[in-house]
């Protein structure tokens, strides 16, 4: 590069400015942050020791009658709510995602010198850009909806949680900044020390964001789980107690996971639409570069998703058994019949993308004929998982059936089967992934035979193992046996993932290539499995967001303070899942928006940066 | 532009089968609308209105008289409750805050443990803690208000001067929606019916430990479901041993609908 | 095959107790035992 020796000295210091000025002020925000807590803890204290001298100073839960809630005519003010939310969901769980593994990969580009990795991770970045304002946008919306709709909810909430909040918007402003020296400053902060810095700056990026989160996510589990609070659901003053409520960390794990395979998809689905409409090989190389990544990513996620998930739901029952029994065998239970189908399409469209880009090398032919097999094993585990179990029935069925439980059917229904079928079929996926990564190598080491057989055999020994904990403990046992069978299961599970990874690592390193792979190579039809999987990932965040609400029914903080409003109803699966597909569609649109927006910006910026690299 | 409508169309064919599937794929349930509030004037309510409201929770909602009962013997009887309670102040081993007789037996409702008659304790607690749940919260979740009218109904029960006063703010009795006259709908679940029938106040199920009735926690290992049908319909036909007749209510025939019934023998003799 | 078929069933024995063994101590630390007793 032909920079002068002395602007470049002039650039590092502003870049080291520039970094002490984010850390002083990511620093004073902390610092702020400790004496109000610390505050808050004390006022509890006094709370305690004098009994009745805090009464008084926070107000009881409001309980609003059904005209205290404003209603605008022609306007159902809990869809509005509820779309507006779930659109502010979507693309802040995008937007959270994309800088956390666009930090991973330019720290991957960094380690191994591969230009390609930075250049894919600024277009990840900038695909996520628009979508930050977007989100904003639809922030603020929010806020205005719910103020105007559920103001003494919102009044009470906003009294509690006065500090967080006020750190919310202060640390928007840091995420914010951040985020605008990350993604202008990409070009500017390259090589060497500059590097450093961007990539401090990328951390700062995702440590503001997830705070952020964990923000909100305190104020959405304490109306699920309020903490805090004195007996007659008066707030007691500690703060820190309403934050940190009994579901707050549960949902914290799960969103973060979730967020990440989420954010992995819609760029996916980014990345197909770019390789359709590509004209040229070199295009279609590099967008089914980033279209495989990005799979990569989503399923990597993925695959630990269903043990959060287990995790929260576990953790729902013991706070609170009547609303872990509404949420699995009450009227929600059909919706996680709904949602097998959603995972097993995600499972499915992941694994056949996986098998189609085994045509990227010339070495596939020798695992092509496993491929039907794992499909077999896929769509059979899918099929026991969906099996529902207990059903609402009539009279003349149930008397046709001969019980609530199908004969055949019924034993497949219970959650020890369903246990076995989603560990099952994550090896089975893990087992597309070996042979994909497979595909183009062929081993160099002289143990390739036995290390092959240990393999087989850990695979074969622990899917034994999963079925004996299934079906002894499931079927011959008592309920507690049943649920504590089923964490050896997962813990099988992980193990043969690590481990059968740890092998491969070994056997595999030093490998010959048998022919370069040819990024590009691959048809049409697997880039509509991205677009499957970023649709279905869209659709089912939407149904397990209306089920995260829906649990708390007719509260609007379950126990504390009843929503009385004309919308406390819960509403059929049929109409939760038509304002879910609404909302999906309106979400495309406005992703294709934004997509549209980084394209024509895009024409525009290319032909200035070649100018000034010139 | 051709590739836009195609995935443009592929997504819309997507979102159309998962919402078709769950509009026609899955029965639609319609859920129970939430139990309605009902507001009672208290303003307007006499003293005697009072007490008799106190009544009908300490009989009814309440749930008080399934353990205060002389043939339980799992709870004191609270017929001189106001009586002794000026004297319990006193107790050393008194560790509430209250100061008068109705603060005593108002705090007793919302804090259980401030005072254990001898006897009475969680087993092995040595009579500190006690096995009473707060009537403020949980499944019961009595208004303030209607704590006030149950120690309103004890102190009249002890023929000791009611002390309480009326509270000024309107209490909530919640309905439940078979009152409405409309069938209520089936329940999807047997544990809903547990829970909504509260069977772990008496019996020892899931994560409850009652502990008036026998323990059902594996009752399927040893009884049949003739047996256990039998049980739910005419509780006294049979009586396990070691516990008292007639404790356990004898209408779950005329609540149950007849499929409830069964998944809930189902679910029993399934519990080994 | 003789090459595979041995370390087959050498590391299939030895997986298995792991497994076995793994079980035995979950279950355990959950204050059950991996063979159902009442």
């Amino acid at each position: 590069m032909g920079i002068p020796q002395a602007t470049r000295k002039g650039h590092r210091a502003a870049a080291l400015v520039l970094l002490v000025l984010i850390f002083a002020l990511f620093g004073a925000g902390l610092s702020w942050l400790q004496p109000t807590l610390a505050f808050a803890q004390e006022t509890a204290q006094e709370a305690g020791d004098v009994q009745g001298v805090a009464e008084g100073v926070y107000l009881a839960a409001p309980q609003p009658t059904e005209t205290d809630y404003p209603q605008i005519a022609g306007v159902n003010s809990r869809v509005v709510v509820w779309l507006v939310a779930q659109l502010h969901l979507w693309f802040a769980a995008f937007i959270l995602a994309v800088p956390i593994f666009v930090l991973i990969i330019e720290g991957v580009g960094m380690a191994t010198g591969d230009e390609r990795y930075d250049k894919m991770a600024y277009e990840f970045i900038k695909v996520s850009i628009t979508a930050y304002s977007l989100t904003a946008i639809l922030g603020g919306l929010l806020i205005i909806t719910l103020f105007v709709f559920y103001p003494h909810l919102m009044q009470f909430l906003s009294n509690i949680f006065k500090e967080s909040m006020f750190y919310y918007a202060l640390l928007f402003f840091v995420e914010s900044a951040c985020l605008y020296v990350y993604y202008y400053g990409w070009h500017w902060l390259q090589g060497g020390f500059r590097k450093w810095v961007h990539l401090t700056v990328g951390l700062l990026l995702n440590a503001a964001g997830t705070t952020l989160m964990f923000l909100a996510n305190a104020w959405i589990t304490f109306m699920m789980s309020p903490a805090g609070l004195d007996a007659s659901g008066g707030f007691s003053g500690d703060a820190w107690a309403a934050m940190h409520n009994f579901l707050w960390n549960p949902i914290n794990l799960h969103r973060v996971i979730a967020n990440v395979a989420y954010g992995g998809s819609i760029v996916g689905a980014y990345a197909a639409y770019k390789f359709l409409s590509a004209s040229s090989a070199q295009d279609k190389a590099h967008y089914d570069w980033m279209g495989y990544t990005a799979n990569l990513i989503a399923i990597s996620a993925l695959l630990p998703l269903p043990f959060a998930g287990y995790y929260l739901a576990a953790e729902i029952y013991a706070y609170s058994q009547q609303m872990g029994i509404t949420l699995m065998g009450g009227i929600f239970a059909w919706l996680f019949i709904i949602q097998a189908v959603l995972i097993g399409t995600l499972f499915l469209s992941a694994n056949y993308y996986l098998w189609c880009g085994m045509g990227r090398s010339e070495g596939a032919v020798r695992y092509n004929k496993y491929v039907k097999y794992l499909a077999i094993v896929i769509i059979g585990a899918f099929l026991v998982w969906f099996t529902p179990h207990t059903l609402v029935l009539t009279n003349q069925e149930l008397k046709a059936l001969g019980g609530p439980y199908h004969k055949y059917l019924g034993p497949l229904g219970i959650m020890p089967a369903k246990n076995t079928a989603v560990n099952i079929m994550i090896l089975f996926t893990t087992l597309s992934f070996i042979l994909y990564r497979r595909a183009n190598k062929v081993a160099v080491v002289p143990w390739v035979k036995a290390g092959n057989a240990a393999q087989v055999a850990l695979f074969s020994a622990g899917i034994v193992n999963i079925l004996i904990l299934g079906i002894y403990h499931g079927y011959f046992t008592n309920t507690v046996y049943k649920v504590a069978a089923s964490i050896p299961q997962v813990a099988t599970t992980l193990i043969i993932i690590v481990a059968s990874t740890i092998i491969d690592r070994f056997m595999y390193r030093g490998a010959r290539d048998v022919a370069p792979l040819r990024w590009g190579r691959i048809p049409d039809r697997a880039q509509y499995a991205l677009f499957l999987l970023a649709v279905a990932f869209t659709w089912l965040m939407g149904l397990m967001g209306y089920i995260r609400s829906g649990i708390r029914q007719h509260w609007h903080i379950v126990g504390v303070m009843r929503d009385n409003s004309p919308d406390a109803y819960t509403p059929t699966l049929g109409y939760a899942a038509n304002v879910v597909s609404v909302g999906t569609i309106l979400f495309m649109a406005m992703v294709i928006f934004v997509f549209w927006l980084s394209h024509v910006s895009t024409v525009k910026t290319v032909p200035v940066l070649r100018e000034s690299e010139a | 532009m051709r590739i836009f409508l195609n995935v443009v169309v592929f997504s819309l064919l997507i979102i159309g089968f998962f919402a078709g599937y769950s509009r026609f794929g899955i029965p639609q349930i319609e859920p129970a609308p939430p139990p309605v509030a009902e507001k009672l004037d208290l303003g307007a309510m006499t003293m005697e209105e009072f007490i008799a409201l106190g009544e009908r929770i300490y009989n009814g909602k309440g749930t008080c008289t399934l353990c205060h009962t002389a043939v339980g013997g799992r709870a004191p009887l609270l017929d001189g409750a106001a009586i002794v309670a000026a004297e319990r102040l006193a107790e050393e081993t008194y560790k509430g805050e209250a100061s008068d007789v109705a603060g005593y037996l108002y705090e007793s409702m919302t804090n259980p443990s401030a005072y254990v008659v001898a006897g009475f304790g969680k087993a092995g607690s040595n009579d500190t803690v006690s096995p009473m749940p707060n009537m403020l919260s949980g499944s019961i979740g009595l208004s303030e208000a209607e704590l006030t009218a149950v120690v309103a109904y004890l102190q009249d029960l002890g023929g000791t001067e009611v002390t309480v006063e009326i509270p000024a703010e309107a209490v909530e009795e919640e309905e439940e929606p078979e009152a409405s006259g409309e069938p209520r709908p089936a329940f999807a679940a047997p544990e809903e019916i547990i829970a909504e029938f509260t069977c772990g106040a008496c019996h020892k199920i899931g994560e409850d430990e009652g502990e008036v009735g026998p323990d059902l926690t594996t009752i399927g290992a040893h009884r049949d479901r003739d047996y256990l049908r039998r049980s739910i319909l005419l509780p006294n036909a049979e009586i396990a041993e070691g516990f008292e007749a007639e404790l356990m209510p004898d209408d779950y025939g005329e609540q149950l609908y007849a499929g409830e019934l069964e998944m809930l023998v189902d679910y029993l003799v399934a519990l080994k | 095959m003789k090459d595979y078929i041995l370390p087959f069933l050498v590391a299939f024995l030895v997986c298995s107790a792991a497994f076995l063994a793994l079980d035995a101590a979950i279950m355990n630390a959950q204050g059950l035992s991996l063979i159902f007793s009442g």
